[in-house]
């Protein structure tokens, strides 16, 4: 049997570019210097943007919560610590933001309609069958797994890195992506079976 | 190792976690097993799935514009400004989105601090104006809570600093 054997162990190149120490000192730079932040930004926005949309499902409040993400780091540049991982620091801030924001979101939805938690509004850019039904399962599970599963399965992050990102340990890092993974691949399943999500 | 124990590792050993030993005890259950090397093949799929349906995506180019304005404007003096410019008959909305505003930086003041501090179980102390930006987001509803709709899409922020205060387009005397 072949297959799958063959096709695991080795990392495959990250969404995003490794965290090189140069981001670091560019940071110092754009706490005062808006053409360093600018720069910075460049860098960022992809990684930042794309986890925080996957996390919330929905573009408009991912750039809302995006801004809000950039003016915590911005406001805490000068307060950057040299050895710690910068990208690392940037996606805990982007991490919290959106958690907290879904927190709010359910407590919200629940208190003012009294019923469950909302699906996040639909996007008013196309996409595909496909990609609504993933996002669909992406946002019934819970945000702490839904974020490592994006961390881990869809941006290839190695886990000591996803363990900075969270302030978890190794050891529950990888019990909980499993985890996430299990609770993605039941309504996955489900989904190819033809059944509802 | 058994079944159980081999399907418990195969996400450390799909995202190439595990270490040289371990993971030539799961190849070798893996070419021997065809229940395991299914649900092997079967996460692999679905991750597949994923990433090639879900890729990166850019915010659109105005976020950055948005972004560089609040931070240039975040120590203005808003609220003198805003009693300059006559905006007494805003009254009490106004008033509203002020208090909304101080709570707002309050509460995000000590989110930092818990950020920096790196705890990650902090309570939901997430800024209040993103209570009235929830699923109602863009929709073109009537409601009275639909705070973004009313303010033509601009946060408090920019109210007080575009009514009031230099914007970064009068700066650059425009
Ligand atoms: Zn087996």
């Amino acid at each position: 049997m072949g297959g799958v054997t063959s096709g695991a162990a080795v990392k495959q190149a990250p969404e995003a570019p490794p965290i090189e120490s140069s981001l670091g000192a560019l940071a110092r730079r754009a706490a005062h210097d808006e053409q360093a932040f600018r720069e910075l930004y460049d860098r960022m926005k992809r990684p930042l943007y794309t986890f925080i949309y996957r996390m919330v499902g929905h573009m408009g409040e991912a750039e809302e919560l995006f801004q809000d993400t950039l003016l915590k780091i911005h406001r805490n540049l000068g307060r950057l610590d040299d050895r710690d991982s910068f990208l690392a620091w940037c996606y805990s801030i982007a991490r919290n933001t959106a958690i907290s924001h879904l927190r709010r979101r359910k407590a919200i939805t629940e208190s003012i309609d009294d019923r469950p938690e909302l699906e996040a509004p639909p996007n008013s850019h196309e996409e595909t069958e496909v990609q609504l039904d993933l996002r669909k399962i992406l946002m019934q599970i819970p945000p702490r797994y839904r974020s490592l599963f994006i961390l881990g399965v869809l941006e290839q992050r190695e886990y000591q890195e996803i363990s900075r990102m969270t302030g978890k340990s190794l050891a529950s890092v990888k019990i909980d992506i499993h985890r996430a993974r299990q609770m993605v691949r039941e309504r996955w399943e489900r989904l190819r079976k033809g059944g509802k999500l | 190792m058994n079944c159980k124990e081999i399907q418990n590792e195969l996400s450390a050993y799909l995202d190439g976690e595990l270490d040289p030993a371990m993971e030539e005890g799961i190849e070798s259950h893996l070419a021997a097993c065809i229940v395991c090397h299914r649900e092997a093949d079967n996460y692999k799929q679905m991750d597949d799935d994923f990433r090639r349906n879900l890729p990166p995506v850019d915010p659109s180019p105005a976020v950055l514009v948005r972004s560089l304005e609040r931070i240039s404007h975040r120590a203005a003096p808003g609220v003198r400004n805003l009693w300059r410019a006559g905006w007494a008959v805003i009254g009490a909305a106004a008033i509203t989105i002020l208090l909304m505003f101080g709570a707002h930086q309050w509460r995000e003041y000590h989110e930092e601090q818990a950020i920096l501090q790196r705890i990650d179980s902090y309570s939901a102390r997430v800024p209040i104006r993103n209570v009235f930006s929830l699923s109602r987001y863009d929709n073109k509803s009537r409601d009275p809570f639909d705070y973004r709709s009313n303010l033509a899409g601009r946060s408090p922020f920019q109210i007080v600093t575009y009514k009031g205060g230099p914007t970064a387009a009068s700066q650059r005397g425009e």
